[in-house]
This record gives structure tokens, C-alpha cells and sequence, in this order.
């Protein structure tokens, strides 16, 4: 393998790890503040997604828009409706049993998930079934090394949404309630945090983060219906195999599927996509907690 | 466990399980009341009923879904006209359609295409769409002694066995590009193919067949991979096939997701061939890639012309609601219809065996004398599909080959 | 005899007569009920380790898929019949055995997602192991019609995963089992070998998919890992379980007869439907909602999820109707 090759292999990878860690981060914010697996996550990331897509095909004749501020006019929107989901679906199960509570997660994202994959596929009838927005700004070239220029934006803004998610974490309020729910939950409800109010913004977060994923699926590549599931397990991988709750854990864990797929990608194609859920099951195998579990 | 209800139990049980029972077998009557047990008793013939799946949801409604229409202006074409004469009982019949959703899936396709057998007595059927639906579907077709028309199932694991109830239009997955291997071969300049397919039956084989016809044809194939189905980056196959410099790029996607990704990223990582190979180009694909899409080649299931079958067809697809580009796969359909219709008049009856040979005889040609349908002994026909050429956002069509070579330009890796 | 056996007996007898019946429709409803079979065995096999145990196996599919697949290669291997489907089950069962140490060390969510990511990683595997699989070129077999012994044969799976789990319930397993679930440490302290019992549980759970695998192969003859592996087969029969209520003997097979019951009753006769009503001045067919089954059945899934946790087996009136015909037998 010749050096430039490897360089952009190495590339390639750590900026599909960023795409990667980007709804994963809001799979795993989910999981540590209110421990409610969210199987319908992939649904809000192809919704966001989805959005995005009529926006544009909307706006198109009209005004033509850069989709990149699409993806910021919907997050807020995406928002919204994660408060909505939390408060309507989620809030209610928290206080049972935790294997109560794990069962009922699953029958309510997963009844969620098909409830939303179902009337998006029902929306689509009529209309093209896989979405994607015409949009390309030409790579930057060094040497022989290409640099997706669509790719670097999504990946600096998932810098800078790390960097903001971890000032927040650190230094608000809520951040830091957010953490310390995470870390106890019955402890943060002692000493006065009001961990509904918390769960709610979680998941709010998460769920814009999801729909900012989305977005840049379909800039990059496209969304349709049926994508959520699929995508859901592979950011489950993920936040596991980092350690459910471990911030620090899901960017790694996204940047080393991402890197184990660009690399089989290029030897052995047919083994790429199975990266995700071998990592994922040897991980756990080693450490059952994942790499940052407590 | 149970001893705590004992007593319960002891005291009612035999009232309440009768109760039940009842009750039961009521909810058991209902639910029969609504599936139709027996098509009433066919005497004498009074229409030519076809039955047949679509995939109206799953994952293949994004090809399939408005051939539903499709189907239905055919027969009303038909029914207008008073239907199809049959000589040997003297009568026209008209068509009557049975369609369900196969939800992409073979087992509810096996218990569909049951029903239609045994209980909406269709007199033939038309296949689904893939070869492990069509499988299944198969399996009442034989037992119901009804012949099958398959439309679109080509792969060779449904020919290896020998089977008198179905036939397709279409030739082996393996020569689905004969045309455009012919078209680049013919038009030259070309000498290097990077290939890449779908991992799953019916795209592995017609890449094979496309890696086999560019050797053939004296051209070499210097990159040739099969790609996980729900592979969304392809930056690491893009960059092995870059290095393997080829000339012209292929891949085969149905549907298509991957062929957005593989070539947005391809557009992005500077893979520049000479020519772009896309099997299938339908609207999303099109319409993702914007004006990146010119020049690249793919193949439509009918090509433009003006013989009265061309005229039929684009009618027939007008009525349905789409430009025939959009759901070129419509194309097959156009000559499923027209091997229905041979082969009934051929018949002159609606017995299963007579419309049986005459489905293994049919031998017609459509669009001038374009091309002859015509039944191997197999069991695959003899359509495959015409290049095409995507120019301001929309495919024209390459053939005949003299003049298609003309007017195609190669794509010159200017995305 | 206990009165409670007498309504499965009932039913069972109903079940065993009905292919006698001459009628035009008898294969189309045979194979209707063996997709019930089909989920009544993956969801009663699936609540051996989810319901009575607690631990949410999100990966139970993986057992009917090597069974599937197993018996495919054994019987093209000229193995018979017999033998195929017995070594299917137990191809299935070899797996668990091997996954069950390390999978068990795993609790709670992380034992969840660990077994949904072996569906995919099994999935992928299958595939990429051509030579013994087919791969995506699909693994087929001799064909014929069997919809007769398939159902003889299924239902007879049906009853032997009823009562093999009804025994469990019954048994010492049974109790290890329950004292798991509710909490782990506790059972531990008290003596109780937890992870034989969990061992255990896994092998039992594994065999009836690992046979019905093999049945739905020769039902299909032409099978690729999309039909078992797929993610909606993987979930669908483990929200059966749920929704009648996980953890009692009959609460998967209510799961079970209301969804495929819902299915055939209400939507295979509404997509037949093609009344065109004009509303604010479109043209709607209502046959077309019949395309929102899936958002009908997500709806349910959430409706059980949040109000009533227990399932339908544990509300009140139908608690107490099938506490009257015995068949409730298990605690709430």
C-alpha cells in the first residue's frame, strides 16, 4: 500500500467516523440520562433528513438555498420534537423496574419506529422514493490526496458541536445536571436536579443531532424510508461498544468503525460492513461494559 | 400456577370453556365469512381472469409501484376493444386483474399467489418482481397446474431445474448488457472496465455477465467487487478502483441507494473514467446527481422509435402516469402483455395446458422487427435492454447501434 | 384431568381435523396458520429467556436462521429429512451453547444489543460464506408441495414449545429463572448458579426456533438471509410476546393470534378494497390505507409499551376471563 494511499484510506475513514459519531452522540445522551434505548433514533436521523430534501426540492425553483442551512433551520425544529417524544412516550416509563423498563423501551421506540418509517414511506408514494439533494462543492486537491469539501464541512461542524456539547456539559447548569443524572440517577434527584426537566433536553438534543445526521446523509449520499432501522443498530454498536454514556467512548468508537470500514473497504469490500457489529460483539466480549463503561 | 384458580376453575370451568367455545367458533365463522371460501362454479367461461403481486410496499415499491396502473390500462386497452377472441370456443372474453401486495416478500407472495390459484381461480398468473418471490409464487403454480408468465425473474437458479409452467420474456441476468458492451466495444477508445456490483443474486450475475462480454469483446476488466447491500461509503472502493485506472466504471445497483452514494462520492474523490456505466438510472438517481449525470451511460428496457408497438407502449405508459424513462422496468411489463395476448390467440382457450405450449411457443417480434420474442428451451426469452445516454437530465436512447454510436459522446470524466 | 386442558385440547383437535376439510381455500388458510405457528414458536421460544428470565434477547432470530440455514445445507447434503431438521435444531442449539458463556456476561441493556448486533454480524457472515451458504445467491432446495405436513408438523412445534415452557413454569428452572430476573445478586447470594441456569434457559430457548427454521426452509425451498435474518423478523415476534404479555404461558400466543389475526382479517381484505370517496375535493381510496399496516401495528406496540407493560394477558377482564378457563397460569 503506498503511502498516499494510506493517507487517504485514513482520511476517508476518520471523516466517515466523525458522520458516524455525530447521531451516535445523540444515542448515547439518550441512553445515559434517561437509560431508554431509543430504537426509533434512525427514524428521527432519516426524518431530519427527509426534511431537509423537501426543503430544498421546495425552495429549489424559487431560491436556491445551500442545504448546509437547511440542516441548521431544521435541527432546532428537531428539537421540538424530541421534547414532544420524551414527554408523550419516554417520560412515562421511567419510573418502572429496570427490566420492566427495558422490555417497555423497546415496544414503544420500536412501535415508534415503524409508526414513523410506515407513514414516511406512505408520505413518499407519488413522489421519488429515495431522497437526495443535488449539491456538490469540488474537492480540495493536495497532491493526490482528496478532500471531500462537503465532507470536511460536515466534519468541522461535528467538531464544533463536540466541542459546544462538551462546553455545555461542563459548564451550564443543565449540562452539568445533565451529567450528573447520567452518572446517578437518584443521587441528582436528591440534591434538587429536576431530572424530568433534564430528560426532556436530552432528548431534545439527541434528537436535533439526529436530524443534523440526517442532513448530512442526504447531501452526502440519500435517505429513504426504510434506512432507519438498519442505521439505528449501527450507531447502537457504537455508543456500546464506547461504553453506553461515555461521550468520549462513541467519538472513538465512531472514528474506529469508521476507520475499520474504510480499510476492509478497500481489501476486502464484502467484509466492510460487518466492522460495526464484530467490533461491537468482541468489544463487549473483553470488556462487558464497553471500552469507557463504568 | 394454576392450583390458585382450582376452585374457580372446578366451580365454572365447564360453563365458561363452553361459553367460550361459542365464542370462539363465532369469531372462527366471521373470520371465514370474510375470507372467500370458493370462486363461484365456472361453468361456462365468462372473462380471462390474470392473477398476479406487486410489490406495493417493501423494499421494492420504489421500482415496482405504479405498475399496479400499468397493469390496469392494459386490460381496460383490452376490455375496450371487447376483450381477447378465443377461436376454439368461439367467444370474446375480457381481461379481469387480481392483484395483491406481495409486500416484498416471498412467503406472503407464496400464500398470495395460493389464493389466486384456489380461490380467486385465476387462469393464469403473471410472475412478481425477483427471483426469490418468483420462487415461491412458483411453487402454487405448479401444484395448481396454471402457467406462470414471469416477468421479471432471470436469474439462472430458476432455470437450472427444468419446469413446464413458467417461461420469462427476459434473457439470462448474464446478457443483460449485451447491448452496451456492444455500443463501447463498437464506438472504441475504451479498454479497461472497473466493475462493481450489489452483493445479491440478480446484480452479481449481471455484473459477471457484463466482466465476461467486456473479455469477450477484447477489453480487460481490471477491477471487479461485489459491495454489502447496505454499503452507504464507498470512498475505499472508489480509491482501489482509481488506482486500478480504468477506462470505463460499472456498477449495478437495484434500487438504487448505492448508486447515489458510489456516484456522489465518486464525483468527490476525483475518480475520473472516460466512461460511467450505471445499470439502472431511474428518477431519483437522476435527479441527485444534477447536471453530473450527463454523459453517463445506462440501459432503458425500450428505446425510442416509431413503429405502432412504440406508439402502444408510450400511450399505455402515458395513461399510467409516468414517462416510460421514469419506470423504464415498465418496458418489460409492454412485452409481458403483448406474450399474454399471443399466446391466448394462439391458444384459443383458456385451458391451462394449451396456454402452457403456447406461452413455450411464443415466437413474435415486436417494434418493427426489432427484436423476436421467443421462448429457449429453458425457458428465458430474448429481451434485454437498449443503452441509453443521459443528456439534459434525461436518458435518450443509443439504438440502433449504428446510430447510437453517433450520437454518444463519452463522458471524459467531467462530472 | 385438570379442566384447564381442556380448551388447547379443544383447540388442538379443531387444528388437527381442519386439513380434512375439502374445500377450494384450505392450503391459502394452511398457510396463513403456519405464519402463526411460525411467530407462536419464535415468540413462546423468545419468552423462555425474555419473559421468565428478563434478560430482552433482541437476537432470538439468529437461532431460526442457522436452523434454517443449517437444514437447507444438511438436506442438500442428502442427509433426509428427519435428520435434517433434527440437525438444524441442533446446529442452533450448538451456537447458543457457544455464545451463551461469553453473552452472559453481559447484563441488561449490553446483553440486549450485544444479540441484536449478532444478527447482523451473523447475517453478514452467512453471506460472506458462500462456499457453504449460497451467500446472496440464496441457499435452494428440492421442490415440492408440503403445505400439508408443514402445517401437521409445525403445529406439532407449537405444542412442544407450549408445554416445554408450560414445564419450565412448573419447574425448579423455572423458579432459578424467575429469581433472576428479579434480581441477579440476590439469587446469586443465595445459591442460586446463576449462569447454569441462564446456560440453560438459552440452550431450551434455542432448539424450537432452530426446528422451525428448518420447516420454514422446506415450506419456502429458496431462501437468503434477508427472509431470516431480517430485522423486521427479528422483532415482530419479540413484540408478539410483549403485547400479550411476556412472561406468561399464554400471553406470546395472544401476541401471536392478534397480529397475524389483525393482518389477514383487516388489512388483506382492506387492500382488496377499492372504494373511491371524495374528500375535500380529492379522490381517496381507502383501499390504499391498508399501506399504513405497519404504522397501525407500531401504534398498538406503543399503546402496550405505555399503558399496559404487562401485555394484554394481564388487563383486568381478560386477566380474569383466562384466569375462569384456566389458562392463566402463571402470576400476574
Amino acid at each position: 500500500m503506498e503511502f498516499t494511499t494510506l493517507v487517504q484510506v485514513i482520511i476517508n475513514g476518520v471523516l466517515l467516523g466523525g458522520v458516524y459519531a455525530l447521531a451516535a452522540f445523540g444515542l448515547s445522551l439518550i441512553f445515559g440520562v434517561s437509560g431508554v434505548l431509543n430504537l426509533a433514533h434512525g427514524e428521527f436521523l432519516m426524518v431530519g433528513g427527509m426534511a431537509v430534501f423537501l426543503l430544498f426540492d421546495a425552495l429549489q425553483n424559487v431560491w436556491y438555498v445551500n442545504p448546509f442551512i437547511l440542516v441548521a433551520v431544521v435541527a432546532p425544529l428537531f428539537f421540538l420534537v424530541g421534547l414532544v417524544f420524551e414527554k408523550a412516550l419516554i417520560q412515562p416509563l421511567t419510573q418502572r423496574k429496570e427490566h420492566v423498563r427495558l422490555a417497555s423501551a423497546v415496544l414503544v421506540t420500536l412501535g415508534a419506529a415503524l409508526v414513523i418509517e410506515d407513514v414516511a414511506d406512505f408520505a413518499s408514494r407519488g413522489s421519488q422514493y429515495e431522497k437526495s439533494v443535488d449539491f456538490f462543492i469540488p474537492s480540495l486537491v493536495i497532491g493526490e490526496i482528496y478532500l471531500e469539501t462537503n465532507k470536511l464541512v460536515m466534519f468541522g461542524l461535528v467538531l464544533i458541536l463536540i466541542v459546544a456539547l462538551f462546553i455545555f456539559l461542563r459548564f451550564t447548569y443543565v449540562g452539568l445536571a445533565v451529567q450528573a443524572v447520567t452518572q446517578n440517577r437518584r443521587g441528582a434527584l436528591l440534591v434538587g436536579v429536576n431530572t424530568t426537566r433534564i430528560n426532556a433536553i436530552a432528548f431534545g438534543i439527541g434528537t436535533a443531532l439526529a436530524a443534523v445526521a440526517g442532513g448530512f446523509e442526504v447531501i452526502n449520499s440519500m435517505v429513504a424510508p426504510n434506512i432507519g432501522l438498519p442505521l439505528t443498530l449501527k450507531y447502537l454498536c457504537i455508543v456500546v461498544m464506547g461504553g453506553l454514556g461515555s461521550f468520549l467512548g462513541v467519538a472513538l468508537g465512531g472514528v474506529i468503525i469508521g476507520l475499520g470500514e474504510s480499510f476492509l473497504g478497500f481489501f476486502y469490500p464484502a467484509w466492510s460492513q460487518t466492522v460495526a457489529y464484530l467490533l461491537l460483539v468482541t468489544v463487549l466480549l473483553i470488556r462487558p461494559k464497553g471500552l469507557f463503561g463504568k | 400456577m394454576s392450583t390458585r384458580n382450582q376452585n374457580d376453575t372446578h366451580q365454572f370451568g365447564e360453563i365458561i370453556t363452553r361459553r367460550k367455545f361459542i365464542t370462539l367458533a363465532s369469531a372462527a365463522a366471521a373470520g371465514m365469512a370474510v375470507i372467500p371460501l370458493g370462486g363461484s362454479a365456472m361453468a361456462a367461461k365468462t372473462e380471462i381472469v390474470i392473477g398476479a403481486t406487486l410489490s406495493q410496499s417493501g423494499r421494492f415499491q420504489g421500482i415496482i409501484r405504479p405498475f399496479g396502473k400499468l397493469l390496469q390500462v392494459w386490460a381496460d386497452g383490452i376490455n375496450a376493444k371487447g376483450g381477447i377472441y378465443l377461436h376454439k370456443i368461439n367467444k370474446t372474453l375480457p381481461i379481469r386483474l387480481v392483484i395483491y401486495d406481495d409486500q416484498s416478500s416471498p412467503p406472503t407472495a407464496l400464500k398470495f399467489y395460493e389464493r389466486l390459484a384456489a380461490v380467486d381461480k385465476v387462469d393464469f398468473f403473471m410472475g412478481p418482481f425477483t427471483s426469490f418471490i418468483t420462487n415461491a409464487a412458483l411453487q402454487a403454480a405448479v401444484k395448481h397446474k396454471r402457467p406462470m408468465f414471469m416477468v421479471e425473474a432471470n436469474d439462472s437458479a430458476m432455470f437450472e431445474k427444468p419446469n413446464r409452467w413458467r417461461a420469462t420474456g427476459l434473457s439470462p441476468a448474464k446478457t443483460e448488457y449485451t447491448r452496451v458492451v456492444q455500443l463501447l466495444a463498437k464506438k472504441g477508445g475504451v479498454k479497461t472496465f472497473a466493475l462493481l456490483s450489489r452483493d445479491s443474486l440478480h446484480e452479481n450475475q449481471a455484473m459477471e455477465g457484463f466482466g465476461e462480454m467486456v473479455k469477450k469483446a477484447g477489453m480487460e476488466v481490471v477491477y471487479q467487487k461485489i459491495a454489502p447491500k447496505d454499503t452507504r461509503d464507498f470512498s475505499s472502493i472508489i480509491l482501489a478502483m482509481k488506482q486500478s485506472k480504468p477506462d470505463v466504471v460499472f456498477i449495478e445497483w437495484i434500487p438504487p441507494p448505492g448508486n447515489i452514494g458510489f456516484l456522489k462520492q465518486a464525483r468527490g474523490l476525483g475518480l475520473n473514467p472516460k466512461d460511467v456505466v450505471v445499470g439502472h438510472a431511474p428518477v431519483p438517481v437522476i435527479k441527485a446527481l444534477g447536471r453530473s449525470m450527463e454523459n453517463v451511460l445506462s440501459a432503458l428496457y425500450f428505446f425510442e422509435g416509431d413503429s405502432p408497438h412504440h406508439r402502444e407502449f408510450f400511450a399505455m405508459c402515458k395513461k399510467a402516469g409516468f414517462e416510460p424513462w421514469q419506470y423504464s422496468e415498465a418496458g418489460i411489463r409492454y412485452v409481458t402483455f403483448k406474450r399474454i395476448e399471443e399466446a391466448l390467440v394462439t391458444a384459443g382457450s383458456l385451458e391451462p395446458e394449451e396456454v402452457r405450449r403456447a406461452m413455450w411457443q411464443s415466437n413474435f417480434s415486436l417494434y418493427n422487427g426489432d427484436i423476436r420474442i421467443k421462448t429457449d428451451k429453458k425457458g428465458y426469452g430474448t429481451l434485454h435492454p437498449w443503452p441509453s445516454q443521459i443528456k439534459n437530465g434525461k436518458p435518450v436512447s443509443l439504438w440502433p447501434l449504428s446510430k447510437g454510436v453517433e450520437i454518444f459522446e463519452h463522458k471524459n470524466g467531467q462530472w | 384431568m385438570n379442566k384447564a386442558f381442556l380448551f388447547p385440547l379443544v383447540v388442538v383437535g379443531l387444528l388437527l381435523a381442519f386439513p380434512l376439510i375439502e374445500m377450494d381455500a384450505r392450503d391459502y388458510i394452511l398457510l396463513i396458520l403456519f405464519t402463526l405457528f411460525l411467530n407462536i414458536v419464535l415468540a413462546q421460544s423468545y419468552d423462555i429467556v425474555g419473559g421468565q428470565m428478563g434478560y430482552v434477547n433482541l437476537g432470538h432470530i439468529v437461532f431460526f436462521a442457522i436452523g434454517a440455514y443449517a437444514f437447507g445445507i444438511f438436506l442438500n447434503a442428502q442427509l433426509g429429512f428427519v435428520l435434517s431438521l433434527i440437525g438444524g435444531a441442533g446446529a442452533s442449539v450448538v451456537f447458543a451453547a457457544l455464545i451463551s458463556y461469553p453473552f452472559f456476561r453481559l447484563r441488561g441493556a449490553y446483553f440486549s444489543l450485544a444479540a441484536f448486533g449478532l444478527v447482523k454480524l451473523m447475517e453478514y457472515v452467512t453471506i460472506n460464506m458462500g462456499a457453504l451458504t449460497g451467500g446472496s445467491n440464496g441457499l435452494k432446495i428440492e421442490a415440492g408441495d408440503r403445505v400439508v405436513p408443514i402445517f401437521y408438523l409445525s403445529l406439532a412445534v407449537v405444542v412442544a414449545v407450549v408445554i416445554c415452557s408450560w414445564l419450565i413454569g412448573r419447574s425448579q428452572l423455572g423458579l432459578a429463572m424467575k429469581t433472576i430476573r428479579e434480581d441477579e445478586e440476590v439469587a446469586r447470594d443465595f445459591g442460586v448458579p446463576v449462569l447454569k441456569i441462564k446456560v440453560q434457559a438459552l440452550l431450551i430457548s434455542s432448539f424450537f426456533p432452530g426446528l422451525m427454521g428448518g420447516l420454514y426452509t422446506w415450506q419456502l425451498q429458496f431462501i437468503d438471509t434477508d427472509q431470516v435474518f431480517g430485522l423486521k423478523i427479528a422483532l415482530t415476534p419479540i413484540a408478539m410476546a410483549m403485547l400479550g404479555g411476556s412472561g406468561l404461558l399464554i400471553g406470546p400466543i395472544i401476541g401471536a393470534v392478534f397480529l397475524v389475526g389483525v393482518e389477514e382479517l383487516i388489512w388483506t381484505q382492506l387492500a382488496q378494497v377499492h372504494w373511491t370517496v371524495t374528500l375535500l375535493g380529492y379522490e381517496v381510496d381507502i383501499g390504499q390505507f391498508a399501506h399504513l399496516r405497519g404504522a397501525i401495528l407500531g401504534l398498538i406496540i406503543v399503546l402496550v409499551g405505555l399503558f399496559m407493560p404487562g401485555g394484554f394477558a394481564r388487563l383486568p377482564p381478560v386477566e380474569r376471563m383466562l384466569t375462569r378457563a384456566g389458562l392463566m397460569t402463571e402470576d400476574k
